[in-house]
């Protein structure tokens, strides 16, 4: 009994009873932000996109509102074993509720769980700069991400994938919009409460700008997806030429390969203080700014580590095409840049040579 | 020493009935953990919305065809299902040891089992209409409110109508009533506040089965021929520093398995150093637990009798095995830490989110978990009746004849 009634106190800790989406204010000091500004910032989107139990949905987004509802609010089943609230079910422990990255489970993953709210995601088929297409986003999930605490969701229905895709670009859409709202209310001390035409600017000005920069690779892929041209077939003595060339390309100062990558790729370049733009924000110039920063963010800074070719794990996936995309179109939110030709500027690299740097990186690995 | 076999069953405080009856209910325990834990992992647990019917249907009578159809329904029915059976075997026992056992602490055993099995069940059903009585409480929400107050009013009013006329004059009775009322207020708050909380609700239906789960063994102990029948306590100067050993042990483990079912019910929106506070706990004290059965096992392992020795042994095995399948949940939920690969071994792997590694990993290390429990809290009990100080053992040999003659008076 003793025991039993012990259980029971621990088990009142850490509780939530009904999760709501978390005002961003990262990077800002909450001492300054009022209680008002708060309540004007939470009004405004909760007006604008509901809460993560009755999300709404506004029609100018262009978002598939069924399936918001199939991933959104809390965990239920049907008797046609339908799910719903699969966001909550597979995602939230990591990703949070808001999609902030903060969610329970952050501190004990490296990397953090992507922050949605930036709109930035690491593994694209489009150029530098572009959002994601929404197949990006589901190959990630079907894959999962090697050697993180991102799972393969292979299991799930497509019905449930398509959902997981659409509420992630719901979170990335309110995540900017929030930020835009949240300057505007903060940085520029809009008048509170916030009226109906400054809403209504609000809305056209980041909502609708996030919704269309989200539709445009969709509607235009030519302009803006990366398509891996064949890869050449070679011989053995192509093949060892292509890697030779491949290992002069990496050694380039032009390519930057070795800065970070080392020269034996092995994740050892003088380039260490690597940062993404999810960590960059919380490092001051000194110890004590970076210190200070600190307290204004939920999670510390966290360092990146150039990837060790040698280990063979690459996260965006391991197929020459897919080292073809990481080389053109870069990392986007991390310092790995896009090397292939982008719109209207030719690139560091052509795609031949782009193709000779995967032959020499995947030779490096020993799977070729 | 006497065995319980070689007993005329008469000469028994308790029947090989009830002794039986224990053993069948542990054994219905033991699976429906496993498919508790089932239902957790696949998160089926609202696969069926209403309770105690399932879709609409007597819990008994839900067609076969829509039960085998849809798998997250197979478990969370078939959970229901085996729960069921759990609840008749307690009331069968609890019959069995308020009938014909007289030791008065069997039968209150008996009543606090068909106690912890109501309890059980009830929470697995809130479990699932929580999510009524929250809507419900958001819809109107002075509810609570009324709810408690009623509950409060209630009580007053009750003890106002048993009370006698003298009595309901004493300020002693009216600051008597007042408290209880209170109470019950209170009770009734904190209660309808736990409906609401879905993830409280699985935290204590996941805590509460382990703990029934050792009931059931105690019982199964307590009601064997070998504990009726015993000899002479085995004396040794060590025998009360091992007896609390293994009273240590087993409170030592339900603490494990109680953060450990935090850790698997982490709210999604907790903040996030609440996974690291449960993660470091749920490592610290397995480390604890795990020097402590060892150092139980060399305690007993020379002089102890079988009976505890073989059973702390058999800890000792189980919580390795506890130990492999606690980091196997890890690496098959979050991936290798990232210590182990850039200072170990390079290795890769990607989580698969509900694959069979993980799924096989994180329910066996719930049913392990409740199996360790439960040979804890035997070795605890075996040690408390087969060893003995050597100053107590004359004195505690002379009680039990005692207690063995006023039983036969009895009878």
């Amino acid at each position: 009994m003793v025991f039993f009634s012990a259980a029971l106190v621990v088990s009142g800790c850490g509780q939530s009873e009904s999760p709501g989406f978390r005002i961003n204010l990262d990077g800002y000091d909450p001492a300054k932000v009022s209680q008002a500004q708060r309540e004007a910032i939470g009004e405004a989107m909760e007006e604008f996109f509901g809460t993560p139990d009755v999300p709404r949905v506004p029609q100018e987004l262009g978002l598939d509102a069924e399936r918001i509802a199939v991933a959104a609010g809390p965990v239920e089943g049907r008797a046609d074993g339908a799910q719903h609230g699969v966001y909550r079910q597979h995602c939230a422990v990591c990703h949070g509720i808001s999609g902030d990255g903060a969610g329970a489970l952050a501190t004990t993953v490296d990397p953090y769980p992507r922050d949605f709210r930036l709109g930035v995601f690491k593994y694209t088929t489009t150029r530098a700069g572009a959002k994601p297409l929404r197949s990006d986003l589901r190959r990630i999930l079907l894959r999962g991400i090697p050697s993180t605490g991102m799972p393969s969701y292979a299991q799930l229905t497509d019905r449930e994938l398509a959902a997981l895709v659409e509420y992630v670009v719901y979170l990335s859409i309110r995540g900017e919009t929030e930020r835009y709202l949240v300057q505007r209310v903060i940085d520029e001390g809009e008048y509170l409460p916030l009226g109906a035409d400054v809403k209504e600017e609000v809305f056209d000005e980041a909502a609708v700008w996030a919704a269309e920069s989200w539709a445009a690779p969709e509607q235009n892929p030519e302009d803006t997806v990366v398509v891996p041209p064949p890869r050449p077939e070679y011989t053995p003595p192509q093949r060892a030429a292509s890697i030779e060339r491949g290992k002069q390309l990496y050694a380039s100062k032009n390519s930057q390969c070795v800065q970070c990558h080392g020269p034996k790729g092995d994740g050892d370049g003088e380039n260490d203080l690597l940062y993404d733009d999810w960590n960059k924000p919380k490092i001051g110039v000194t110890p004590e700014e970076t210190a200070r920063l600190a307290r204004l963010y939920r999670l510390p800074a966290q360092k990146l580590r150039a990837r060790n070719f040698r280990e063979g794990a690459f996260r965006g996936g391991g197929n020459p095409e897919d080292l073809y995309l990481r080389v053109y179109a870069g990392i986007k939110g991390t310092p790995m840049p896009a090397a292939g030709p982008q719109a209207g500027a030719g690139g560091v690299l052509t795609p031949e040579e782009i193709w000779d740097v995967v032959n020499y990186v995947l030779s490096l690995s020993g799977r070729y | 020493m006497n065995s319980g076999r070689d007993l005329p069953i008469s000469a028994l405080p308790s029947s090989r009935a009830a002794h039986r009856a224990a053993w069948v209910l542990a054994c219905a325990v033991f699976p429906l953990i496993w498919m508790g834990g089932l239902v957790t992992t696949y998160s089926a647990g609202m696969a069926v919305p209403d309770w105690p019917s399932t879709y609409g249907y007597n819990l008994f009578l839900y067609p076969l065809a829509s039960w085998l159809e849809v798998w997250d329904v197979f478990l969370e029915h078939g959970h229901r299902l085996l729960g069921a059976a759990v609840g008749l075997s307690t009331i069968w026992l609890a019959i069995l040891l308020w009938r014909r056992d007289s030791r008065r602490l069997l039968r209150w055993l008996g009543v606090i089992a068909l106690g912890g099995v109501c309890l059980q069940g009830t929470l697995g059903g809130l479990r699932v209409t929580g999510s009524s009585i929250r809507q419900m409480t958001i819809a109107w929400t002075p509810a609570p409110l009324f709810l408690s107050a009623s509950a409060g009013l209630f009580a007053l009013a009750a003890q106002v109508v048993l009370g006698g006329g003298a009595e309901r004059r004493s300020l002693v009775f009216w600051a008597r009533s007042a408290a209880v009322s209170a109470a019950f207020f209170a009770l009734a708050w904190f209660g309808v506040d736990m409906a609401r909380d879905q993830l409280f609700l699985a935290k204590m239906h996941g805590s509460t089965a382990p703990a029934f789960f050792a009931l059931a063994a105690c019982i199964i102990t307590l009601t064997s021929p070998g504990w009726i029948a015993r000899g002479p306590a085995q004396q040794s100067a060590s025998a009360g520093r091992v007896q609390c050993l293994a009273v240590v042990v087993t409170g030592m483990i339900y603490l494990q398995i109680v953060l450990g079912v935090n850790l698997r019910h982490i709210a999604p929106d907790a903040a996030p150093w609440w996974f690291l506070v449960w993660v470091w706990s749920h490592l610290i004290v397995a480390g604890a637990a795990a020097v402590l059965i060892v150092w139980q096992w060399l305690a007993v392992r020379r002089w102890a009798p079988p009976a505890v020795t073989r059973r702390s042994l058999l800890l000792a095995g189980l919580f390795l095995l506890q130990l492999v399948l606690g980091a196997t949940t890890w690496v098959t939920n979050y991936g290798w830490p990232l210590w182990f690969t850039t200072l170990i071994l390079p290795v890769q792997y990607t989580v698969v989110a509900e694959g069979l590694w993980q799924v096989l990993s994180t329910t066996a290390h719930v049913g392990v978990g409740s199996l360790c429990l439960v040979v804890a809290a035997s070795t605890a009990l075996w040690s408390r009746r087969l060893l003995a100080l050597p100053a107590t053992a004359a004195a505690d040999a002379r009680k039990t004849d005692a207690g063995q003659a006023r039983r036969k008076q009895r009878r």
